[in-house]
Formats: structure tokens, sequence, C-alpha cells
């Protein structure tokens, strides 16, 4: 009897509930403990840790053994509704990584969050915890009632992190729109959601029921099976940052404390693209429905792609610069993702091919992402400032996190052998194969490569002005590198970046795993015959024999072998080293005022972007409306003006608030009229009913 | 395995052989020659083996304030990267990382040279080296699609890929229209490949000092010379052996000297196009380069409506 509960406590799923658990219980005791500002970030720590450990254990499992699915632990019959827990390969991949970066972030913000000594850690390490446990639900429920509970309790705890800073102005701003966003974008799911149980033949939630629902809709209603298929896609896409739905991106990443903006980029915004392929790949059934929206969710993808980094290209605040490239490798895993949805009914091989590419992209880009916001924090952390033209030279004074700072922009890049090269070059071996049969993917795939290509200019910028270069800072700076705590955290996700890169085997057998797992059993072809059968390489066979390679090792011994010949020839003749400064052409000049600052670079490729409509000036893509000088003219962008829309909607919302709190204003006489008053209103009503 | 190394070996050598060497016979023969009606170099064709041996000993100056580690690494990393780039190419006949990697990976191998230079130039903290740096950048991420779209061109036609598969293919489909587009269309973005005249923006002398090369002297300057010319002999290999594979014998040494008498065809047209034109700005560079990304689109078009 004890050995069967043993056996039945190892269980992923229990494994699993108990990791969430402990992470509620840990949210209470850093609550409590919180006014002990040294001691509660490590206790939090610890308890993300312990939980952190149980989940990748229980993944690990399912890898292993296969799905699990609890049956429901509550039901509410009348709705139709039951909270069942399904943990399969997809689930699994993502609960990796919420481990991975939950640690790292975790363990980075025990000492980053004591720069901020005017606020209180209560704010954060529960909100965190519980932010992370609402993570693991969302990733598990296979019923869409409470899954859109669970992506609504993940989106009121990352709001109150994101709003961690709340005497700035712009931070608040940042926070509304991000809160409002995320909530229309909540009711579009709600209402596609209940559009769906309605046509369901069993009345209910789950996801096999929704299934059904839209396998009898899409003979005689296929008006409402696309606009339940936009409505997804609208509440997904603005959750991952999709433009232009996700226009709240660039201003609540940078406004967050950098150790949850790393959650945010590397983790959060991930559940958008969970949510696209468990609706497209298993809600929606295999039909015309899955090419078209495939494409509609590549061209999204495409978009963001193009906007996000041509804007990251002139910024000069390092996180507005980390926010914008993630919404450029989000459009990456969309292109992916959508591409395979799009071949679902054409070719199988292309399709899960294409999906792991996607997955592959998001795994490396939780990796990256979430270093670089890392190091931009620690650069914070040491020079007080997000301006890039306001230090430079900071890899003398620090100079691990320049390193991996080094490693992130170059994986970020897609510079071979790191990891986001692996991934890049898949999604564009697919891509590419896959235009000889819709050409449109041929042009995505190009633009991917061109985007790929400034994606490199961008991250050079953001080493060049930041980490290389003479010492610079414009304020008081110690000159020693941030502290061990939040240098492991770093070095920790660079050790990965380097590991995907070289192996991209390992997660790529995995995530094969995780693509079968949504698609139709038998559907996906085996994992040799797409990804061959070398032991750390890639050959991609898409159905017509090998297509394309990616070998790394051989490649890495190459690179490693030439790059000793290379120094062999340095040092040949054994030259006299001898330091000098830089040539200032006869004069000597201070470091500040011959320093090439962030906002030159580029200029002209900016300029070379920029279109003229008429007599207007387009300079810049990502959308905003400018307001014309004079005239009746003027008022039209004012009232689409989306900003000034949610203030006007915020402040009468207020001014009400405001006066019914009028009613309430102290005096203890006041309230017990008011008891009283209800009291009798409640009297005659009940009297009136009966 | 003892093939693969065998060509690899060979591939490395003829490209640091014959990089320098066809530099030599341009700067003599055409630039001086020809179009200066001078003289040119003593000692003709060796000239650049000379320069390379003259600063391989010559005094190695860092600098002080910068980042000194990265300095040493990024010219060897970048002759590295130019060099195991090389080993993709059949320059012999057959490439010894053929089952390895395919064009997308050459195609980034490659540009981690061009990285590693704008590393070495930022690590050093010059701001001359910086305004060199970026123009770099912008010059490539404008040039590398034309060398890419070119090689999609190819692909659609072949259905893979692999270099192999794309040679083959041409081998035996012939001369096509839409290769020989996109043959143009490398053939301009070679200029900015190579960092010749009109596009040696990045290296500007008049401009900016040497842009990126500014700090760099002695041993490294001698590395990031023969890293352009590796680079300069990897670009022109591409061309020659994806769009003019004729000539195929089998014979290792045979196919060696013809791939090499292409090349060197290939390196005096671009000393010609060098010799004939100014230097252009960043922004006119920009428009060129659009109008050559077209002219490769247009290649891929041909490609997809008749092969």
């Amino acid at each position: 009897m004890t050995e069967n509960m043993a056996q039945k406590m190892l269980n992923p799923e229990m494994i699993l509930a108990v990791s969430a658990g402990l992470l509620l219980l840990g949210a209470l005791i850093s609550a409590l403990l919180s006014p002990y500002r040294k001691v509660v970030g490590w206790v939090a720590f610890v308890f993300v840790l312990v939980a952190s450990s149980g989940i990748t254990y229980a993944a690990i499992k399912v890898f292993a053994e296969g799905a699990r699915i609890v049956p429901p632990i509550f039901t509410l019959p009348a709705i139709g509704a039951g909270l069942t827990v399904r943990i399969d390969a997809l689930s699994a991949v993502f609960v990796l990584i919420f481990a991975l970066v939950g640690i790292c972030a975790t363990l980075y913000s025990v000492r980053y969050i004591q720069i901020y000594d005017h606020e209180h850690p209560i704010r954060y390490y529960p909100f965190l915890l519980l932010f992370l446990a609402s993570l693991i639900w969302v990733v598990t429920a296979s019923d869409m009632l409470f899954f859109i509970v669970a992506w609504e309790l993940m989106t009121l705890f990352s709001y109150a992190l994101v709003v961690y800073e709340k005497e700035d102005r712009k931070v608040i701003r940042a926070g509304i729109r991000y809160f409002i966003a995320t909530h229309i974008a909540t009711a579009c799911m709600l209402l596609a959601a209940v559009i769906l149980y309605v046509n369901s033949p069993d009345r209910s939630f789950a996801f096999s029921s929704l299934r059904a629902a839209l396998e009898n809709m899409a003979a005689d209603k296929p008006g409402l099976v696309h606009l339940v298929l936009f409505l997804f896609f609208v509440g997904f896409a603005t959750k991952a940052g999709i433009l232009p739905f996700g226009f709240w991106l660039p201003e609540a990443h940078p406004a967050a404390p950098s150790s949850f903006s790393a959650l945010l980029s590397g983790i959060m915004i991930k559940t958008g693209v969970y949510g696209v392929i468990r609706v497209f790949g298993e809600i929606l059934p295999l039909s015309h429905f899955s090419t078209n929206w495939g494409i509609i969710i590549s061209l999204f993808g495409t978009i963001s792609l193009f906007i996000g980094v041509v804007t990251a290209l002139v910024q000069t605040d390092s996180k507005v610069l980390l926010a914008f490239s993630s919404i450029e490798n989000i459009g990456y895993i969309f292109l992916a993702v959508g591409m395979g949805i799009a071949f679902l009914r054409i070719t199988p091989a292309i399709a899960v091919a294409s999906i792991v590419a996607g997955l592959f992209h998001l795994v490396n880009h939780a990796c990256f992402k979430s270093l670089l916001f890392l190091n931009a924090g620690s650069v914070l952390y040491r020079s007080g400032t997000r301006d890039m033209g306001k230090v430079s030279g900071l890899i003398n004074i620090m100079p691990l996190t320049g390193f991996t700072a080094i490693i992130g922009s170059l994986s970020i890049s897609g510079i071979p052998p790191f990891n986001g090269f692996s991934s890049k070059w898949l999604i564009f071996s697919d891509s590419l194969m896959a235009g000889r049969a819709m050409p449109i993917f041929l042009v995505m795939g190009v633009i991917a490569v061109f985007v790929s290509a400034v994606t490199i200019a961008v991250y050079l910028k953001f080493l060049g002005t930041i980490f290389l270069g003479q010492l610079y800072s414009d304020r008081e700076l110690e000159h020693k590198d941030v502290p061990v705590s939040m240098r492991i955290p770093q070095v920790v996700i660079a050790l990965f970046c380097i590991l995907f890169g070289v192996v991209p085997t390992l997660p790529i057998s995995l995530l094969h795993q995780a693509a079968e797992a949504v698609l139709p059993e038998g559907y996906a072809p085996p994992l040799d015959y797409i990804f061959g059968t070398l032991p750390a390489g890639v050959t991609l066979n898409l159905g017509e024999g090998i297509v394309g390679a990616w070998n790394p090792l051989p490649i890495v011994l190459a690179g490693v072998l030439t790059l000793l010949l290379s120094y062999a020839i340095y040092r040949s003749m054994a030259a006299p080293v001898r330091k000098t400064s830089v040539w200032q052409c006869g004069v000597v000049v201070g470091v500040n005022e011959a320093r090439f600052k962030a906002h030159g670079y580029y200029v002209s490729f900016r300029d070379f972007l920029a279109f003229r409509i008429g007599r207007r000036w387009v300079r810049t893509y990502f959308p905003s409306i400018p307001v014309p000088k004079a005239g009746w003219l003027a008022k039209v962008p004012v009232t689409f003006d989306v900003d000034r829309l949610y203030y006007k909607v915020v402040e009468v919302g207020k001014r009400w608030c405001e006066k019914f709190s009028e009613t309430h204003i102290g005096v203890p006489q006041v309230y017990v009229l008011w008891m009283v008053a209800g009291m009798v209103l409640a009297i005659v009503i009940l009297y009136a009913l009966s | 395995m003892t093939e693969a190394i065998g060509l690899g070996v060979l591939n490395i050598v003829l490209v640091l052989f014959f990089g320098p060497l066809f530099e030599g016979f341009v700067r003599k023969y055409i630039k001086a020659n020809i179009a200066h009606s001078r003289r040119g170099p003593l000692v003709g064709v060796w000239q650049p083996f000379i320069d390379l041996f003259k600063l391989l000993g010559k005094e190695d100056l860092e600098a002080a304030g910068g980042v000194v580690t990265l300095q040493r690494l990024a010219p060897m990393m970048a002759l590295a990267a130019a060099l195991t780039a090389s080993l993709f190419i059949p320059i012999a006949g057959k490439a010894p990382f053929e089952m390895h990697g395919d064009l997308i990976v050459f195609v980034y191998i490659i540009g981690i040279s061009a990285v590693f230079i704008v590393f070495g130039a930022m690590a050093s903290g010059s701001p001359y080296s910086y305004v060199g740096g970026t123009r770099e950048m912008t010059l490539y991420l404008i040039v590398e699609p034309v060398l890419f779209i070119a090689l999609v061109a190819a692909m659609i036609n072949a259905h893979s890929l692999r270099f192999h598969d794309l040679i083959a293919w041409h081998q035996t489909h012939g001369v096509s229209l839409s290769m020989l587009v996109g043959a143009f269309a490398l053939l301009m973005a070679m200029q900015a490949q190579f960092g010749k005249l009109p596009f040696d923006i990045a290296e500007a002398e008049q401009e900016i000092i040497g842009g990126p090369f500014i700090e760099m002297s002695g041993p490294k300057l001698a590395l990031l010379k023969w890293t352009m010319f590796s680079r300069q002999f990897v670009f022109a290999s591409v061309l020659v052996t994806v769009f003019f594979p004729w000539g195929k014998t089998g014979i290792l040494a045979i196919d060696a000297l013809i791939t090499l008498i292409k090349v060197f065809v290939a390196y005096v047209v671009v000393g010609l196009i060098e010799v004939l034109t100014p230097r252009l700005r960043i922004d006119q560079a920009l428009r060129f380069y659009l109008a050559m990304i077209i002219t490769s689109a247009i290649a891929v078009v041909l490609a997809y409506v008749s092969p």
C-alpha cells in the first residue's frame, strides 16, 4: 500500500501539483518575510529552485513516458467546465523553459531588487512566485474556461510586477496600456470560447469538445469559424506582442524591473505561441482553415519581424532596443508556426519541421533574450542608466557580464555555432523549401534573412555602445562587476546558448515529440526521417531527399584548428607588443569628446528607409499616428488616438469612483445610516419577491 | 575522412596563397600598369606577400584603454572564419565539408568574419574605427541579401540547399537565364564584398583613416589584410563554382587549375571596375544595392517561371 502510494507520489502530475503548491506557499512566506529585505529574496529563490527542480523532473518523465492526463479535480457541470490537467510533450517543453528562466531570474533578483530602495519587496516576490505558478497552470490546463482563468491570473500578476516602480508616471502609463490591451484580448478569447461552447455537441469547455464544435461548424457556418479563429488569434497575438496588437510591449518590458523583463520577454510572451499551437494545431481540425490561417499567422509574423528590427535599429535606450528585438523574434516564431500550420494538409514533413523550428526558436529566444535583459539590468545596476549614449566600455569593469552579453548578442544575431543560428537555419531552410509549393513563404523567408542581417547590426550597436570601447560613464562608477549571485544566472544561460547551438539534436528530439503530441496520432513523420541520423548535427529531409545540412561539431573543430593556424601566423615572428593610446590625429582628447554615441549609428540606413507620401515623411514604421497642425482634420486622429481614449476612460472611471466614494466620508454615523438603509431595501425587495 | 582532411588543407592553402597572389596581379598589372601608367611594385605580383611578411614582424601596438583581449582575438577569428567558410566551396572539384553545411551555413560563416572585423574595430575605442565599423555593417546588411537571393535562385532551380546539388544541377542543365541574371547581381555584389572601389566605403582612407583598421598594426594588420584577401578569394570562388561550373574533369589538379583560372578572371573584372570608378557615399551604395536586390529577385522569379 505504501509502495503504491510512493509510486503515485512520484507521478509527474503529483510532482507538478506539489511544485505549484510550493510556489503558492513560497508566495505566502515571502509576503510574511518581506520586511527583512536581505532574507526574503533568498527564501523566494529556494522555493523557486525546489519547485523548478520538481517541474523539470516531471517534464523529463513526460518526455520519457508520454502524456499524463489527470481526471477533473473538480467540475462545474452547470457550465460544462472541469479543472482537468494534461501534461503532454508540448506543455513539458514550456515547463522546462519556465524552470530555467525562472530559477535564473529569481536568483538574479535577489541582489537586483535591492537597488529599488523606495519600493517594498512585498510587491515583488509574492507576485513573482504566483506568476510562475499561474504560468504552469496555463500550459497544463486542457479545459478552455480554466485556461482563460489561468491566463487572466498570469496577466494580473505580471501587471502587478510591471508597475513595480509605481512612482514613475511612465511606468504606470505602460502598465495601464498593457492592462487594457491584454484584457481586450482576453475578452476576445472568452467570446470565442463561448461561441464554441454553444456549438459543441456535449456543451463543455474541454479542448476535445471545442474541436468537435469546430468540426460541426466547419460545414455550415464557415464565417463563424473564421470569426472564432480571428478572436483567438487576436487574443494570443496581443499577448505575444505581434504587431499591430502588441503595441504595449515596447513600453511595458522596459518599465518592469530587469529581472522581471527577462521573465516577460523570455517566457510570458511565449504563452501566446503556446495558445496559437494549441488552438490552430490541436483544436482546429485539419481543413482549409488551417492553410488560410497559417498564411495569415505567418504574414503577421513577417510584419512584426520587419517593423520590430527596423525600429530596434534606431533606439538609444537599451531595454527598449531589447523589447523591439523581442517583437522581431516573436515574428520569427509566428512565421515558422504559421508555416507549419499552413502546410498541415499539404506536406507533413514541412509542417512538422516548421513547427519544430518555431518551438526551437522559442526555446532559444527564452534563453538569449532573458540573458540580454539580465545584462541590461547589470548595466543599470552598476551605472544607473539605461541610455546607451551615456556609458561606454563597461566590459573593462564587468568582464564576465560583458562576455555573456557578447555570447547573447551573437546568439540572437544568428551567428554559428550558437543556438540562434540553429533555429534560424531551420526556419530559413523550411521557408525556402516551402517556397517552392507556396511562393509567399519564399518571400517571407528572404525577408527573414534580411532581417537577420539587420539584427547583427542592432546587436553590434548594443555591444559597441555599452560594453566595447574605452571606459566612460557620465556618473560615478564602482569598478567592480555585479555581485556573484547576479553573474551566475548569466553564465548558466550563456552555457545553454552554447549547448543548444553546438548540439542541436538534443532540443530538436524533444521538440519533435512536442509537435507529435499536438498533431493527430501517426501524422508526424519520425525524427530520423526529417532530421537525419547524425549524432549532433541535422540533415533536413522534407519529403524529397536530403536538402540541407548543419553539422556543428566538424565545423567548430575546423574553426578551432584555423584559429590555431591564425594564432601561429600572428606570433610567427614574435613581434614586440606595446600599449599606446588611441590615435586622435596628434592631439590629446578626452574619452567623452571623441566618442561615437548611440544616436549616430546607422543614420544612413535610417534615412534610406524613410519614404514620402505626398508631403509627409514616414520615418518610423512603428504604429504611431502623427497629429496634423490645424483645422478640423487635426481633430480626426485625436479621436482615434488610442492613448487619449484610454486615459479618457480611466479619468471618467476615476471621477465616478471618487463621486461614489463620497458616500463614505469617515463619520461612523453615516456608515450606520447606510447599513440601515441597505437593510430596509433588502427587506423590501425580499418582501416584494415572496 | 582523410580525403576530407586533405581537401580541407588544400582549400586553405589555395585560399591563403592565391588570395594575395591574385591581388598582387591586379595591383601591378591592372592598377599600376594599365590605369596609372606607372611601373608598379618592383617585385611585381609578390608585393602583397612582402607586405604581409613585413607587417608580421613590426611592432604590435594595442589601444590601452580599449578591450585588449578582443583586439587580439578579433583578427584571428576573422581569418579563421574566412578559412572555415572556404571549406564549403569545391575549389578543387569537391568540397571537404559538403555534407556538413549548406548555403545558409556558408553565408553565415563568412558573415562571422565581417562581424569580427567590426568587433575588432569597436574593441579599440577609436571613433574613426566606430564610424568605419558602422559603415561596414550597413554595407554588409545590404549586400548579404544580394548574395543570398542569388543563391536562392539557384536553390529554386536545383530543389536543394546544398552546394553540390546546386552545382550538379547547373552542370547538367547548361546555361539558364535566371542563373545569368543571378550571376550578374552577384558580380556587382562582389565589388563591396571585396572592399574595392566604388564600395570601399568602410575602409575609406581619405575620410576615416582606414576605418576598422586604424588601431590595428603589425601582426594584427597582417592578419586583417590576409582576411580581406581570403574573403575576396572565397566570394569569387562561390561565384565561379556555382554560377559558372562547367569544365569539370574529375581530376583534382585540373579541376583546381580551372577554378583558379575562373577566379582569376573574376579578379580581373573586379579590378577593372575598381580602377574605372570613384568612391561612392554610403547612401548611394544603399540605393545601388537595393537595385541589385531587385535584380536578384528577378533571377528568383525567372527561376520559378522557367528552369
